[in-house]
């Protein structure tokens, strides 16, 4: 039997246009999320992580082409028009973005904010309803004190605080898919711990599918789920967080990990990758990360390595290392 | 260490920021045009054209295009393009020396003031705005006639009061620098606080007051004809614009056009300076707008 | 490693807006070694970092730099003082001079010290070479550079007067973790080649512990615990080190998760400043802030849970 997965991406490209130049940011990114399970997208700057997270949302408007498919619940959503996806957005599929200032309103209190979500998405249209739900939805984001909170505005607020109010908004129209952008990124790697703890717990009690953008190898492998590993608007490596980041199957994979300072490691042997993360607009020619590589081999210049299946359930993008594994 | 040498085998394309495609606007362009224009003219116009001084009562108020005298002849019959041909000099130069002087004395007022503590600052700063008390042309005119008249006086009159605005310019660009990091390096270099405001302040705060000043030097030729207007910059029978259109203004029944001429070349240039700035200021990638 | 580079004793400052950024403070840097501070935002190590390099005058306690107190230096004194004090700074899109070319940063310092113009050119490219850079990036303007690259010029600035002590404050904290292992690996090198001490001032534990020789670990403008690096990791004895490690993803350890955030520098909690997130709290962590106590050889905490071990007779 078949079961349409919430979120369901294919081939999607994303391209910038401003006037006559075109940016390719995303070449081609395919993955499916299923009901309850979390999808982290993991890469550095420039690899693209963010603008597919948000290219699944539409959010660029007219500034950029998105190409290829993007099904929400079987939905096809890069088809729908503009009308119906604001109606989605935030109801069906949800945002949280990494700087909570900027996602709510400087000018009006938090509850009336998540109010306004949920009058808007039709959830709850009386107000006196919409104040009781607002508050429900602050305290099951962990906020101590609902009440108080809810007559906050925005700057009163802690930066942990903002992001949990966020938060609220966002599951507040129990979406099928939310997408976590950075979310922690900003915050204090205690305030960090907090809010990763919260999103798996509301992950868990709402049954979400969560496509979580990061960069930061450590908050992948501790929130678990898929991990697709994107360097320069490609997926270079897709599967279990547990397997891919202790044994991955692509050398890029395989240097960021190596990068990453662990004790036990001496001091100044990290064994880090040459050169830097290509700049977008600026990505090689063949295979992206061969410049980097250092088990390139000539073809790699020119040819375009494909995902293929490595192990149940893991797909890399790497012939050379994956050739030597199948032989050895 | 191989890390080092493997950093260093490999092009680092990655930049931090694309510098922006620098490039005038057609406007500034045709900016740059005229000015160019008024300073070949007011280097070399005067090998051109005749005697502006001489005049011939004989063919007094003569209109424009008559044979010999392109642009007329004046109340005492001399020739209007000569005159204005030769105005181009020192009414160029009344613009100029004022704006030069308070480009230099401004910018190292303003770049103490910003690298001073909290009372070196007010200090210079709340002195400036003595100024701004009054109307700039109000005080320039007080103070030129306090000096009596006379293209110098008029020239440190002008002076006086442009170097205020330049200072506040440069002052808030330093300002913007200090909490910087490299400011912080700097600090911490060793170096003194002379070399620190020469070698990093003074690169990052320059752009924006030659921006500021070439849009100036248009306020500044207006400026200065209107004193010259008002018989407190340059005496006669020497050209210069303002002062034409001074004794033009007198015609001004029988002759109506003769006062326009030199007012429209004031307009021209001044109005040249000021685009050219704006031109200028997209050219040195000049954040932000720089006004007094 | 006996020999004292720097002495920061009992240092405190607050600031006009009644912040108490640091309070209390005492940290020694000896010769060649690297002493990483670490602690959320606004736990007081930038500030600190400002207070040992000279740039911030505190209200109370004093800095000695090699058996010289910073604060009794006049300035000529001082100027000549920082060839061997220098710093790296966060942002590598500000820790260079947007308007120089990178030769000029690093001339800059040069000339700072009286080098002569032609000796300037040869030192500013080896200097350029030692960070793994070549003679084409130094006439290149900050902008047309990576920020791996920013980084190691600002490395290189900090060299160029052979200095005793670099302060990096955060200095790896925005490159992308690839580049990051590249930039620990030069300032380790350059460590071992050059003897420099370093001050590695960072948010990120992992970071610091790998880089550090001995760790200090700040909160609400307090040291809570300085201990040697591995026995940091290893074997944490403030409540708030537990936590931060065990919040420091990828790490497999059980999670303490602390409740609530980080009190106000303005108005902190009477007592200890930590009672109000710890899980171990009691009553007599609200009279006073315990001051730092032997919790091992050469391992302090300041927690009245830290009890001193007896050391075998």
């Amino acid at each position: 039997m078949s079961v349409i997965p919430p979120l369901e991406v294919t081939d999607l490209t994303t391209t910038f246009v401003a006037g006559r130049r075109r940016t390719e940011v995303v070449r081609g990114v395919s993955f499916t999320i299923r009901r309850g399970e979390t999808m982290m997208l993991l890469g550095e700057s420039g690899s693209g992580k963010s603008v597919t997270a948000r290219s699944i949302m539409r959010l660029y408007g007219s500034s950029a082409d998105v190409g290829g498919s993007v099904r929400l619940a079987g939905r096809e959503l890069l088809e729908l028009p503009e009308q119906q996806l604001r109606a989605i957005r935030g109801g069906q599929i949800a945002l949280v973005p990494q700087d909570p200032t900027g996602a709510l309103d400087p000018l009006r209190r938090i509850g009336s904010q998540l109010a306004e979500v949920l009058g808007v998405h039709g959830v709850e249209g009386v107000k006196t309803a919409a104040r009781r739900r607002a508050e429900e939805l602050l305290a099951m984001v962990g906020i101590p004190d609902p009440k108080r909170v809810a007559d906050s505005y925005p700057h009163e607020l802690s930066g942990g605080m903002r992001q949990r109010a966020v938060i609220a908004i966002a599951v507040s129209c129990d979406p099928q898919v939310l997408i976590a952008d950075e979310p922690t990124t900003a915050l204090d790697v205690t305030v960090q711990a907090q809010i990763l703890e919260l999103l798996a717990d509301l992950q868990q009690r709402l049954g979400m599918a969560v496509l979580m953008v990061t960069h930061d190898v450590g908050v992948a492998a501790d929130f678990g789920g898929r991990v697709g590993v994107m360097y320069a608007g490609r997926l270079v490596e897709d599967g279990p967080a547990n397997e891919v980041l202790s044994t991955p199957r692509h050398p890029y994979t395989a240097g960021l990990l190596d990068s990453l300072p662990t004790p036990g490691v001496t001091r100044g042997s990290l064994r880090s990758i040459i050169g830097s993360p290509p700049p977008v607009g600026a990505f090689p020619a063949g295979c992206a990360f061969a410049p980097r590589c250092p088990q390139a081999r000539p073809s790699c210049g020119h040819e375009d390595p494909p995902l293929v299946a490595v192990a149940e359930d893991r797909v890399a993008a790497c012939p050379v290392v994956n050739a030597e594994q199948v032989v050895a | 260490m191989t890390a080092l040498t493997e950093a260093a085998s490999l092009p680092d394309t990655t930049t931090i920021s694309k510098p922006r495609r620098r490039r005038m606007t057609a406007s500034a362009t045709a900016a740059a045009v005229v000015v160019v224009l008024i300073v070949l003219t007011a280097l070399f116009g005067p090998l051109l054209v005749g005697d502006p001084v001489a005049g011939d009562t004989a063919h007094r108020l003569l209109p424009a295009g008559t044979a010999g005298h392109v642009l007329g002849t004046d109340g005492q019959g001399r020739d209007v393009l000569a005159r204005l041909v030769d105005g181009t000099r020192l009414s160029l130069l009344a613009g100029l020396i004022p704006v030069l002087f308070a480009a230099i004395v401004g910018t190292g007022l303003g770049v103490t003031a910003g690298l001073s503590g909290k009372w070196g600052q007010r200090l210079i700063m709340r002195t400036l705005d003595v100024f701004y008390a009054f109307p700039a042309v109000l005080l320039a005119i007080a103070i030129a006639a306090a000096l009596g008249s006379g293209l110098s006086n008029a020239i440190i009159a002008l002076a006086v009061i442009l170097v205020p605005p330049v200072a506040r310019v440069a002052e808030t660009e330093t300002r913007r620098l200090v909490d910087l990091d490299y400011m912080e390096a700097a600090r911490a270099s060793g170096a003194s606080r002379s070399a620190i405001a020469l070698r990093q302040v003074l690169p990052n705060v320059a752009p924006p007051v030659v921006v500021y000043c070439t849009a100036l030097i248009g306020l500044s030729i207006v400026y200065s004809a209107g004193l010259s207007f008002l018989g407190l910059g340059i005496s006669p029978p020497t050209p210069e614009w303002g002062l034409m259109v001074s004794e033009h203004t007198q015609y001004i029944y029988s002759a109506p056009f003769l006062a326009a001429i030199p007012a429209l070349a004031i307009l021209v240039a001044s109005v040249a300076f000021n685009v050219l700035g704006d031109g200028l200021r997209d050219l040195l990638d000049v954040r932000g707008e720089v006004r007094a | 490693m006996s020999d004292v580079l720097l002495q920061a004793e009992n240092l405190s400052k607050t600031f006009g807006n009644g912040v108490r950024a640091v309070s209390d403070v005492s940290l020694t840097v000896h010769k060649g070694e690297t002493l990483g501070v670490v602690g959320e935002s606004g736990c007081g190590k930038s500030t600190t970092g400002k207070m040992l390099l000279g740039l911030l005058a505190p209200d109370s306690g004093s800095v000695t730099f090699d058996g010289v107190p910073l604060a009794g230096l006049g300035r000529g004194r001082l100027r000549a003082l920082r060839a061997r004090l220098q710093v790296v700074p966060q942002n590598p899109q500000t820790s260079l001079n947007p308007r120089l070319r990178v030769r000029q940063s690093i001339e800059f310092n040069l000339r700072a010290h009286g080098m002569e113009r032609a000796a300037r050119r040869p030192r500013i490219l080896e200097l350029l070479e030692r960070v793994g850079l070549t003679a084409v990036q130094a006439e290149r303007y900050p902008h047309e550079l990576s920020g791996g690259q920013l980084q190691r010029v600002a490395i290189a600035r900090a060299l160029a007067t052979s200095p005793d002590l670099v302060v990096c404050d955060e200095a790896v904290s925005a490159l992308d973790k690839s580049v990051q292992a590249q930039v620990l690996n030069l300032l380790a090198g350059l460590q071992a080649e050059t003897g420099v001490a370093f001050l590695f001032i960072s948010h990120d534990l992992a970071v610091v512990e790998h880089i550090s020789d001995r760790v200090a670990v700040m909160y609400l403008g307090r040291v809570v615990e300085l201990a040697p690096a591995s026995q940091l990791w290893a074997d944490p004895r403030h409540p708030y080190t537990r936590a931060l490690l065990s919040a420091t993803p990828g790490q497999g350890r059980e999670r303490i998760v602390l409740s609530g955030d980080l009190p106000n520098p303005a108005d902190p909690p009477s007592g200890c400043g930590f009672r109000t997130r710890c899980p171990v709290a009691e009553t007599a962590c609200q009279t006073e802030w315990p001051p730092l106590a032997e919790a091992a050889p050469s391992h302090q905490a300041a927690c009245v849970h830290v009890s001193p071990v007896a050391v075998p007779g």
